[in-house]
């Protein structure tokens, strides 16, 4: 027979039970997904973290990494002050400023295209294939094709300027004001068919109920576009913007087999120089006060995409 | 179903692991206690070094030493052979022969504290560097210090096509000066060909003139100071304007850089008759083969009553300074830059102990069509260039070239006049200069 | 029904013509790639670029590739032997540490998230010789498993991963939760599932970083049993240039398994078409 007294207390210990319960079950929580992160937060600490640590302390020395331990000699923040006044440091940060506007263009183009060849094209496999092609092509072969392609005055893309009226095209490659576009154009066109990739597998996630619906009510394939497909591939895009800005700040490999940084440093970037410091010159400890700053300026950046992520994105 | 192809791909996986994890190092036999091996680093490949021929050779002469080759690259690129070889340093190995391709690299790594300065050994030899070796391109430190020898020897010249030559009914020079180069050069450009090609390398190509002093030919002088007001260097800029735009007898620039030309692509499909080179071109063809005939002059000078000077250069053997082997190692450097080298048979030596015609015969048989060399006159420029004089160069001299480089591009592409070319240059090499001051 | 299915879309046809003109300009590299293989060496770097070669020298360049003095087919091997492997461990790593950080809760969590995604902020360049350091000290220089545990770790896996995740309604996971199933059970059973496509996705992506990195190879292997493919290929370059001919026989040899990878990894992009969330 309960009489209220035992009720109560029943009630009160059942409640401290599902406290307690409540506490352990956080706790497993948590430890699973200690668990579940350890590989990778153990692995990324250890080649990562720990070498980009000691990159930095590195950058306080003015090491040349051959001379073992003992030749680096403490010379606090110097290498960062002679690294503001440097010009060729200086005008790379601006080009690889300048080079993020393949981004925007490239994301449009690459949801664009994905969204072509999902739905609006036959051959829908061979043209993943074909549009994939140039991000699996080696640096050489594409740098080659397009030498061909932006030739001065043989090139087909200055023979069509011509005959559309343009006297003096641009000499591209050749150019000093025109040969860091043209690595911008060959960025975008190479990272297409990476961006592809992403897209499509996030269009395979967009019910096709909704397409449906608005096929029904009438809409447009650019509002359906507008209004469906972008605003639920976001989460990608949002990936994308991240990983494509802190692409544009590595580029290396086209730039070291294109142009080597030239003619006249028009074309050299922040990586570019810290390898050529690093390797070529031996400063170790400069080139890593090139890597500090690259770093702070991709933290912040991305920082700011993390927190701004909330208004724009949809999970 | 997902699990089991989990399951699989964790098993493949864990015994892929595994096999790697076992990966058979090769483990250090235990060295007699006379029997040294010794490590010895290169960039240069089998193909180009014929090394198993003469390491062998110099094992059967020198019983109890054995040489461990370490060719640290496939493609032959001097830089990412530097970048191993670094990190290897770095990483505290006890190298004994390291091989670089100028005194630049090398004086770079003897500053990091990499070589050992060969002085106590020649001492004890008692030889004298300077005539068992064409020493002119193994400077010495400023305090009189070596720290290599010279095993391939390369001496700047004029390549030329001789069938050009002739069809413009042209001898080919024994000596000449730059003017003279010019009128050749106008002379031989045709509708199909240009008569000269100037490659995009700063430090020979944007310095013709430079190279044809008796000394001081670098954009630094031997003092440390910086060299930049010679009235030389903007003479050779204006030259190489002069040839390309002016006379257009020589490839433009722009097209250069745009196409990302070769030399050796131009020179062998005979788009140009006369290319400045060095003298590795006499058998370092690069899978072309020339159909016709490949004939050398010497260095243009400045001045008609100059000497034929050229500039050289060598690829250096040196001893590491944490080798526990340095005796070993000495005498490996000695004979492998001397009897090595003729047993090579690779490149043209700069022991100054051999016969010039024999050697240069043997070499050219080794290429794909060795009668396509005229070797008379290859000997000639050999036999009568005089080596300019030169120092060890300073660390930092590739910054200081790269600074003059962007300087003089605007320039041959149009974008600045001479004057402001030569003031913005110099005010970057002094720049350089000066933050590298010790 | 049936007559909709054989009425031949006009519009889809001249869409499918357009990009067709399009995607032509998005050949040319591998055609010139192909183009260049089959070329004696001289008329490889001609302008005009010389599509279908006038000389055929196929068989001796692929045959210069494959049975020449290096042994191709080794590396070509160990290639493959390391991009499996590094795929696998990087996907496994990736997945287990993408579903939490996006479906369970635990301390710290978005701090250490942004702590890993920083490790990608950085060049490879700019650590190479502390990592060099480090693998010398542990005795993992030229080996297979220290090249495979170097590509593992990649934090943009892991975040590309996470935000698929974060596309999983949260009441699929509670659902399972109530039916009683632990983290590791909804994993495996009914997260994974949902996002096949951007598994395969990155699976193909990593294989295709780690075939293509010549960087980590050049730098720490050291014995040429070990080499990779990349590294093989630059052996038909010398000090002062390239034998193009040969460079792009070996290359277009080792893009094939890229192609395959792709093909088959994009089956699986479509078949994992998305089950969709349980609807109430």
């Amino acid at each position: 027979m309960d009489n209220p007294t035992t009720i109560a207390t029943g009630i009160k210990s059942k409640k401290k039970i599902t406290k307690n319960r409540m506490r352990f079950h956080k706790w497993r929580e948590s430890l699973t997904g200690y668990v579940f992160i350890a590989p990778m937060i153990i692995g990324s600490s250890i080649l990562i973290l720990y070498p980009i640590i000691a990159s930095f302390v590195l950058s306080l020395t003015d090491w040349n990494f051959v001379s073992g331990i003992e030749g680096a000699n403490f010379v606090g923040l110097e290498n960062f002050i002679t690294l503001f006044k440097d010009s060729i440091f200086l005008k790379g940060l601006t080009h690889n400023v300048i080079l993020l506007l393949v981004l925007p263009i490239g994301l449009f183009l690459s949801l664009f295209l994905a969204v072509v060849i999902n739905k609006k094209v036959y051959f829908k496999d061979t043209f993943k294939i074909i549009y994939f092609l140039p991000y699996i092509s080696s640096t050489v072969a594409i740098a080659l094709v397009f030498q061909v392609l932006f030739h001065p005055t043989e090139g087909p893309i200055n023979q069509i300027l011509m005959t559309m009226g343009i006297e003096n095209p641009p000499q591209w490659i050749a150019d000093v004001h025109w040969a860091l576009p043209s690595v911008m154009i060959i960025i975008i066109w190479t990272q297409i068919g990476f961006q592809l990739l992403l897209y499509m597998a996030a269009l395979q996630n967009i019910p096709k109920e909704l397409y449906e619906a608005a096929e029904i009510d009438g809409a447009s394939s650019w509002y359906q576009f507008r209004k469906i497909t972008v605003p639920l591939v976001t989460p990608t895009t949002f990936l994308l913007l991240v990983q494509g800005i802190v692409h544009t700040f590595k580029v290396f490999d086209l730039i070291k087999v294109l142009t080597n940084g030239g003619p006249s440093n028009s074309t050299t970037v922040p990586v570019h120089y810290l390898y050529q410091q690093a390797f070529e010159e031996l400063k170790t400890g400069y080139a890593s006060a090139i890597s500090v700053i690259l770093f702070i300026i991709l933290i912040i950046v991305t920082i700011f995409q993390w927190v701004g992520q909330k208004k724009w994105v949809n999970y | 179903m997902k699990r089991k192809w989990l399951v699989i791909l964790i098993s493949v996986f864990m015994i892929g692991l595994a096999g790697c994890a076992s990966n058979d190092k090769k483990t250090n036999s235990s060295e007699s206690s006379d029997e040294v091996t010794l490590s010895f680093y290169t960039w240069i490949n089998e193909e180009n070094g014929n090394w198993d021929k003469t390491i062998k050779a110099f094992e059967k002469e020198h019983p109890g030493i054995n040489v461990e080759m370490n060719i640290l690259v496939e493609n032959m690129s001097s830089d990412d052979y530097l970048k191993k070889l670094d990190l290897i340093a770095a990483s505290g190995d006890k190298m004994d022969v390291i091989m670089t391709s100028n005194s630049g690299h090398l004086a770079k790594r003897e500053s990091a504290g990499m070589i050992e300065p060969l002085n106590s050994y020649i001492e004890n030899e008692k030889i004298n560097v300077e005539e068992v070796y064409n020493m002119s391109a193994i400077p010495a430190s400023a305090d009189g210090k070596y720290f290599g020898l010279p095993s391939k020897f390369n001496t700047y010249l004029i390549m030329l096509n001789k069938d050009h030559l002739d069809e413009a009914g042209l001898p080919v020079p024994t000596e000449w000066t730059w003017d003279e180069y010019k009128e050749y050069a106008k002379k031989l450009t045709t509708k199909e060909h240009y008569g000269s090609y100037l490659h995009t390398w700063a430090t020979t190509h944007q310095v013709l003139s430079m190279l044809s002093k008796p000394e001081e030919n670098l954009l630094i002088k031997e003092d440390g100071s910086s060299n930049m007001d010679d009235p030389t260097l903007e003479a050779s800029l204006k030259l190489r304007y002069e040839l390309e735009q002016v006379d257009k007898s020589s490839e433009p620039y722009a097209n250069i850089i745009s196409q990302q030309l070769n030399y050796r692509q131009q020179f062998f499909s005979e788009k140009a008759s006369l290319v400045p080179i060095s003298s590795y071109m006499v058998t370092e063809w690069g899978g072309f083969t020339p159909e016709f005939t490949m004939a050398w002059a010497p260095w243009p000078k400045n001045n008609e009553n100059d000497p034929s000077y050229a500039y050289s250069s060598a690829d250096l053997m040196s001893i590491g300074k944490k080798s526990e082997h340095k005796e070993e190692a000495y005498e490996f450097i000695r004979w492998m830059t001397t009897e090595g080298m003729l047993i090579q048979n690779k490149s043209i030596p700069a022991w100054s102990e051999v016969d010039v015609n024999e050697v240069l015969t043997n070499l050219v048989k080794t290429t794909s069509n060795p009668d396509a060399v005229d070797i008379a006159s290859l000997k000639h420029v050999l036999e009568s260039s005089v080596s300019t004089k030169q120092f060890l160069q300073k660390g930092y001299s590739t910054e200081v070239y790269n600074a003059y480089n962007s300087e003089a591009e605007l320039y041959l592409l149009g974008e600045q006049d001479l004057k402001t070319t030569m003031k913005n240059a110099k005010e970057k090499v002094k720049e350089v200069i000066d933050a590298n001051k010790e | 029904m049936e007559q909709a299915l054989k009425k031949v879309d006009t519009s889809k046809l001249i869409t499918t013509i357009i990009m067709g003109i399009c995607g032509i300009i998005f050949l040319l590299p591998f055609i010139w790639m192909v183009s260049a293989s089959f070329k004696l060496e001289e008329d490889v770097l001609t302008f005009p670029i010389e599509w279908i070669p006038s000389t055929w020298n196929a068989i001796e360049n692929y045959s210069n590739v494959w049975l020449g003095d290096k042994p191709f087919s080794l590396l070509y091997w160990n290639s493959i032997k390391v991009s499996v492997l590094t795929t696998i461990t990087s996907v496994s790593v990736s997945c287990i540490a993408a579903y939490a950080f996006s479906k369970i809760n635990f301390k710290g969590r978005d701090f250490l998230f942004l702590l890993m995604l920083a490790t990608y902020m950085i060049p490879p360049q700019a650590i190479v010789v502390p990592q060099y350091l480090l693998y010398s000290w542990a005795g993992l220089i030229d080996s297979h498993l220290g090249l495979i545990l170097l590509n593992s770790f990649s934090a943009f896996g892991t975040f590309m991963l996470r935000q698929f995740f974060m596309g999983i309604n949260d009441e699929v996971i509670e659902s399972a939760k109530m039916d009683g199933a632990g983290h590791f059970r909804t994993f495996f059973s009914i997260a994974l599932p949902l996002v096949r496509p951007a598994i395969a996705t990155y699976a193909i992506l990593r294989f295709i970083w780690t075939w293509n990195d010549y960087q980590n190879p050049l730098i720490f292997l050291r014995s040429e049993s070990l080499y990779t493919i990349q590294i093989g290929i630059q052996q038909f370059a010398d000090a002062h240039g390239s034998i193009y001919s040969l460079m792009m026989a070996a290359t277009v040899s080792a893009i094939v398994p890229l192609l395959i990878v792709f093909i088959i990894g994009q089956k699986q992009v479509i078949e994992g078409i998305s089950m969709g969330s349980v609807k109430g």
